[in-house]
């Protein structure tokens, strides 16, 4: 890249920065609406009250994130109509219905506020080249977290303490469990990558052969005389970090999802439940595997930007890893301070 | 060690990871963009009129499919997947925790705001079914019966923490009994002057409009 294309470039990310970094850095996640707010407590069944403070100024974002949010829980609402269509009617188009209106819902659930997709943006970030595992990691923690809906309903059900109180208890503990995995997976993660593992090892396997040996040698200048280490056993690392990541991230089960299958086993069809679960799953999948390869995609372009030079190809990959991992350890420890600091998971 | 410092390509370089970290500070969640909100009231009001002056409202909120399942599991002690009249009663006996919140009711007459006229003290507070749906109906007093066409009336249904979303949602759901003054109508208006919840919902309020000549 010439010198002039360079500047103009840095001339454009710095003006899209200016107008993102105030909205990035204003304390908004500490925000009192972060706590279930008072009125809950003038309606019996719901999660306890918590004292309003005065509201910070909201921006752009915060507006855009609003009308998803609104759009999300119209849906929601139209799902309590489309069961209760389906509990009456004899036809099996109210369960299709159901089922697309439920994979909407999950889409833009996604889209909307969450954590999940933050996690694992920021883990692709820092340690992924692959779209393809990209994809594959969405689609996984989607497929955990709605298993872990099934099971805490299921379980809930068979003590026989449905409240939406007590499913909302259970939520914010999977939460916590959640948040505080996510924390020690970001902190082994920080070390890796400190150490020059998952940086190097990463970028080795993906630029292959023509990089290859040139690579094993700045490995053993970088880190003192280390041996080149081998693809394979990388990628084993790597697989490792990929299942912790699903794990710790899909244990936490979407409110959303917990909602619809508890309605549905009020309403005594609880497998309608389950497949418009699943069907949130996917539709949550597919948002958050296009956020994943956005976030693998801009690690290539900036490891490419890096050009032929492989010293600084090597520094980009292994600061997106220390990024990465320092903003996973972040974004745990905030979420897990919202989740104590809330008296109970809003759901 | 490495190559030394490149000044012609450190600058674009550290403005892209910098480009970067923005937008994933982009993805974090945000406090008030959480999913709100979670209970839906449909509201229907009765403005009550008698000799052409207000008396009072008859108030009535029919609550969304979940949180009316969810009571439904909640307060049948008996087990018998409804609510009967003595469970029903059990709601009806918490109702005064309202009060903490104005009902959610908010009056405007004349001068005075919604924040000078909590509503404390609402009568014949009943909660039953109504289909599968839970619904209370209650009637709120007037400090003093008023005339709409002397002094301005506005009453307006909403939670600013925007955790319920109390709607009235269509003039259908609005109706006068008695006699209204001449010249006199009841109009469902935004108040965009006085947006909650960080400014993003106008709230809607019922307004009684007097052409006076």
């Amino acid at each position: 890249m010439s010198l002039k294309s360079c500047r103009l470039a840095a001339l454009v990310l710095l003006t899209l920065l200016l107008g993102l970094a105030p909205q990035a850095f204003a304390p908004q996640a500490f925000s009192p609406m972060a706590a279930t707010p008072a009125a809950a407590q003038g309606l019996p069944g719901l999660p306890p009250a918590e004292a309003e403070t005065a509201a910070p100024e909201i921006g752009f974002w915060q507006r855009a994130r609003f009308q998803i949010a609104q759009l999300q829980q119209g849906l929601q609402r139209d799902l309590a109509g489309l069961v209760r269509e389906l509990k009456t009617g004899e036809s099996l188009v109210p369960l299709a219905t159901l089922l697309f209106f439920s994979f909407l819902y999950g889409v833009v659930h996604a889209a909307g506020p969450g954590h999940g997709k933050v996690v694992i943006s920021s883990y692709l970030l820092a340690q992924e080249s692959r779209v393809r595992r990209g994809i594959q990691l969405s689609f996984l923690t989607a497929l955990v977290q709605a298993f872990s809906a099934i099971v805490l309903v299921g379980v809930l059900a068979l003590v026989l303490d449905l409240s939406r109180r007590e499913a909302a208890a259970k939520v914010q503990l999977l939460e916590i469990a959640s948040y505080g995995l996510i924390i020690l997976l970001g902190l082994w993660m920080l070390v890796a990558a400190l150490r020059g593992k998952i940086g190097c090892g990463h970028d080795h396997g993906h630029h292959g052969g023509h990089d290859g040996g040139h690579h094993g040698h700045d490995h053993g200048h970088d880190h003192g005389g280390g041996v080149p280490e081998a693809p394979p056993r990388a990628t084993r690392g790597l697989r490792g970090g990929l299942v912790a990541m699903v794990l710790s991230v899909g244990i936490r089960p979407c409110s959303g999802a917990v909602i619809i299958l508890l309605f549905t086993l009020a309403q005594g069809i609880f497998l309608a439940g389950v497949g418009a679960t699943f069907a949130m799953a996917l539709g949550t999948a597919l948002t958050v595997a296009a956020l994943g390869i956005l976030a693998v995609t801009s690690r290539r372009l900036a490891v490419r930007l890096a050009g032929r030079d492989s010293v600084w190809e090597d520094r980009i990959g292994r600061g997106l890893a220390v990024f990465g991992s320092l903003a996973i350890c972040v974004f745990g420890a905030l979420f897990l301070y919202l989740a104590i600091n809330q008296p109970v998971a809003a759901i | 060690m490495p190559k030394p410092f490149d000044r012609r390509t450190a600058l674009p370089r550290g403005l892209l990871l910098a480009f970067l970290l923005g937008l994933a500070a982009q993805l974090a969640p945000s406090g008030a963009a959480r999913a709100h909100p979670h209970v839906w009231i449909d509201v229907s009001v009765e403005l009550r009129f008698e000799d052409k002056v207000l008396q009072g409202l008859r108030v009535i909120w029919l609550f969304d499919e979940y949180y009316s399942a969810f009571a439904v599991q909640d307060f049948d002690a008996n087990g018998n997947k409804q609510l009967d009249r003595e469970e029903l009663a059990v709601l009806e006996n918490s109702h005064e925790g309202l009060k903490d919140y104005s009902y959610f009711t908010h009056l405007k007459v004349g001068d005075l705001l919604p924040e000078d006229l909590p509503v404390e003290v609402v009568e014949n507070f009943v909660a039953e079914m109504n289909g599968d749906r839970l619904q209370y109906a209650f009637d709120v007093p007037l400090p003093e019966p008023l005339d709409p066409r002397k002094t301005t009336f506005g009453v307006g249904f909403y939670d600013e923490t925007y955790y319920i979303d109390l709607n009235v949602g269509s003039p259908r759901r609005l109706r006068v009994s008695g006699n209204l003054p001449g010249g006199c109508k009841p109009a469902l208006v935004e108040d965009a002057l006085n947006p909650i919840y960080f400014g993003m919902v106008n709230p809607l309020y019922v307004q009684i409009g007097c052409d006076v000549s």
